[in-house]
């Protein structure tokens, strides 16, 4: 294709460019051929030594690149769904994570020791400094287990020792109930020590 | 703000447009920006001409239309537009349909309608 001395127009490259990022979603060959047909219209639709009032016309006329776009099938969802992916990926590390630190916590770590009551594993703040990091402490079928969570509940907000049931009904507290990825993490590793204690 | 009617008279033009741009088509083959300043010139039916491109390759993966690079000696290369047998069919099928379709809104939102409805309502 010919290309015009419109093409060159400062206003005319930002369009463009503009349209490369809003077509970024589509497929590719979708989205080079779109920008192929626009670039041929602008090229021919522009005079050559146009002044950028007339220009802006031109552009003006062929509507926003957003528009445009959105009109060729291009829309957020799919970096929804790369996000909803990453999501799950990084549950599964949690998952794994949490599965792991099953053990005896480092000793600087435990700044608390937990109080195991009815058999349900208790929870102790690892840090005043950090009441959103703390761990539980319990032994069950002979074993002790000291788990480190990264994530809090509704009771974590307080400092000191306090209980922690692992049910959904208790499940995070209001801040992080509005961020779903924390969420998926905790009930993944909640998933993890409810069937490391064979607790319903 | 976008009234009501705006917004009806702008999901109305994005309906019509395919047809339109296959009736253009039916009569020679067109290039981008021609087809484009045709469709213009028809008034009030464009609101922005960059969206025939994307309607175009619509067209072109419903087997309506199709579209082949033609190098003219003293011309730029351009990409001109077709019109395919199915596309044909499909205008036919809407001029058919479009024809009743538009009598009876006219005929409603006008308050003529002969069946004892709008019209006799209004006349009560």
């Amino acid at each position: 294709m010919m290309e015009g001395a419109g093409l060159g127009n400062r206003l005319v490259r930002d369009n463009l460019r503009e349209l490369d990022a809003a077509l970024a979603t589509l497929p590719t060959a979708r989205a080079r051929e779109l920008r192929e047909q626009i670039t041929a219209h602008l090229d021919e639709a522009l005079q050559p030594g146009a002044d950028d009032q007339s220009v802006a016309a031109t552009l003006g006329r062929l509507g926003a690149p957003a528009d445009l776009a959105a009109d060729a099938g291009a829309v957020a969802g799919r970096r929804t769904w790369i996000r909803l992916a990453a999501a799950v990926v990084v549950t599964g590390i949690e998952a794994g994570y949490c599965s792991s630190v099953a053990g005896d916590l480092n000793d600087r770590d435990r700044a608390a020791v937990g109080i195991q009551r009815d058999g349900l594993p208790t929870c102790v703040a690892l840090s005043l400094d950090r009441p959103d990091r703390h761990a539980s402490r319990f032994e069950r079928r002979g074993r002790r287990f000291d788990i480190r969570h990264r994530y809090g509940h509704d009771a974590c907000g307080r400092r000191g020792p306090h209980r922690a049931r692992y049910t959904a009904s208790r499940d995070p507290s209001p801040a992080t109930s509005l961020h779903l990825l924390s969420r998926l993490r905790l009930r993944a590793g909640q998933r993890s020590v409810r069937t490391r204690l064979g607790l319903p | 703000m976008v009234t009501a009617s705006e917004g009806g008279l702008t999901e109305l033009r994005r309906g019509v447009l395919g047809p339109c741009v296959l009736a253009l088509l039916e009569l020679r083959p067109r290039f981008g920006l021609e087809l484009v300043r045709d469709l213009a010139a028809a008034d009030g039916l464009l609101t922005s001409e960059g969206t025939v491109y994307p309607l175009l390759n619509r067209l072109r993966d419903a087997g309506l239309v199709t579209s082949e690079w033609q190098d003219k000696p003293g011309e730029r290369a351009r990409r001109y537009y077709s019109i395919t047998h199915a596309g044909k069919q499909s205008l036919a099928k809407f001029r058919a349909e479009w024809a009743s379709f538009s009598a009876t809104v006219t005929a409603v939102v006008s308050h003529t309608t002969g069946r004892g409805g709008v019209a006799a309502e209004g006349r009560e």
